[in-house]
């Protein structure tokens, strides 16, 4: 949210580079007309004022530039000023004769140009408020900026932008950058399909090509700088670079979860097993036994016989035994896994 | 009246055969250690009128006992009237009991072992 406009008549300076006197006094009365508390600091030539800038640490609010100096003018008067201002508004004061040069200094930086001829205290204090302002609403952006770059950076995900057409890498944050053992630089010598094995090239590309919520395969391998293979999901949205279309992507590694997943499924399957053998092994001797049991019920009589199946009991119990301990063994081994 | 015991457990087909001559004392028992030899005894008594009742055992070498209702169904020996089978197993696996619903001329699916009641309701009705 853009801030309301400051009062800027309150504490003022400006710093003026004016070899003409006449010409700077009378900007000195327009201003003093117009800023109640005001600090004005006047230097006659480029040198000067460069040495002003680079001891002062004060800050101005803007700075007047003529610009026919004894020792410098023109472009290069305007851009070494600008390469020194430290984001100050300069606002050019010219004449005629350099007008042409004036309104080419707007697309370098300059944030406006005053003919000398046609300044009034109205006009000048007009077109400082302007740049003030302007120069408020662009230190905000390029704060917001910085605190998005932050997001980014800082970002705990592996995190890229890519150009939309060619998928190559723009931007890797810090988190892509450690991950995957890449620096910067690296990942921008490269297009994002190629943090890829071969055979996924294709599937990649054809992921970014569909559309976000498509539920398609989002498995993938990626591959580190030291060669180790990870499995990774990954997300993606079009968004806005600069003036171009792309693509921020992150990646999440899921390597440990399916590790995770699989080691429950070889668990799953031996807790079948033992299911298994639960009805089938276990179940085998037991039915045996009281099998016996049920025909030592129907008939006593004979007392051969009854050893005989007494000496069957023993063996089937025993079977039970053996599998039982054999069923314990089993389960152990699920906790060492 | 026939009755086939097929089950590889020896003392499994001597606790049933034991259980059946206390109980019906006159009825021939025809002991099978596997599918392939049940459905060869079978096949002698494929035109015998008499009652045939098949108890069978489901895990067994060489033909199992799936194996064996694959065969019967096969070769349409379930159009004999006569001829009725009853599954004994000790699996009490849910499995087991949908796989033999599957076959319809499977009679019954008992768990191991047969008791005298158990008995009673497959040879009692004929």
């Amino acid at each position: 949210m853009i801030n309301r406009m400051q009062d800027f008549s309150e504490n003022f300076s400006a710093l003026i580079i004016e070899d003409n006197l006449g010409d700077f006094i009378l900007i000195e009365d327009y201003l003093q007309e117009k800023f109640e508390k005001i600090t004005l600091v006047h230097c006659q030539d480029y040198t000067t004022s460069v040495d002003y800038m680079k001891n002062s640490k004060e800050k101005f609010s803007v700075i007047l530039l003529d610009l026919n100096l004894p020792d410098l003018g023109g472009i290069d008067l305007i851009n070494s000023v600008l390469a020194k201002s430290a984001q100050v508004p300069i606002i050019i004061l010219t004449g005629y004769s350099d007008l042409a040069m004036a309104k080419i200094s707007l697309q370098i930086g300059v944030y406006d140009y005053l003919l000398k001829d046609e300044i009034n205290p109205d006009i000048l204090f007009k077109t400082i408020i302007f740049s003030l302002n302007r120069s408020s609403f662009i230190n905000q952006i390029e704060a917001e900026k910085l605190n998005y770059e932050n997001l980014f950076n800082f970002n705990p995900q592996p995190t890229w932008l890519l150009d939309l057409e060619s998928f190559k890498i723009i931007h890797a944050n810090i988190a892509a950058q450690k991950k995957y053992g890449y620096s910067l630089d690296d990942f921008l010598k490269i297009s994002f399909t190629k943090l890829h094995p071969l055979g996924e090239e294709l599937l990649i590309a054809n992921k970014f090509n569909s559309t976000e919520d498509e539920e398609s395969k989002n498995h993938f391998t990626h591959l580190l700088s030291n060669g180790q293979e990870i499995k990774v999901e990954i997300y993606f949205k079009e968004i806005q670079i600069n003036l171009d279309r792309g693509l921020i992507v992150q990646s999440n590694d899921i390597s440990k979860t399916l590790t995770r997943i699989n080691t429950i499924e070889v668990q799953n399957e031996k807790l079948r097993s033992i299911a298994w053998t639960q009805s089938h092994v276990v179940r085998a001797p037991l039915s045996r036994i009281l099998g016996i049991v049920n025909l030592i019920e129907q008939k006593t009589d004979n007392l051969e016989e009854i050893l005989y199946w007494v000496k069957q009991l023993r063996i089937s119990t025993e079977e039970m035994d053996t599998i039982v301990k054999k069923i314990i063994n089993e389960t152990n081994s699920l906790k060492e896994n | 009246m026939e009755i086939f015991v097929i089950d590889d457990d020896l003392i499994q087909r001597m606790i049933v055969s034991k259980m059946i001559k206390i109980i019906y004392p006159s009825i021939s028992i025809n002991e099978c250690e596997n599918s392939k030899i049940g459905l060869a005894m079978l096949e002698q008594h494929k035109n015998s009128n008499q009652k045939i009742i098949v108890l069978l055992d489901i895990n067994m070498p060489i033909l199992d006992g799936w194996g064996f209702l694959d065969q019967i169904e096969k070769s349409n020996f379930y159009n004999l009237h006569q001829l009725s089978i009853h599954i004994v197993s000790s699996s009490t696996d849910e499995s087991d009991i949908l796989k033999a619903n599957q076959y319809k001329f499977v009679s019954k699916f008992f768990h191991k072992p047969l008791s005298r009641e158990d008995l009673n309701a497959i040879i009692g009705i004929y």
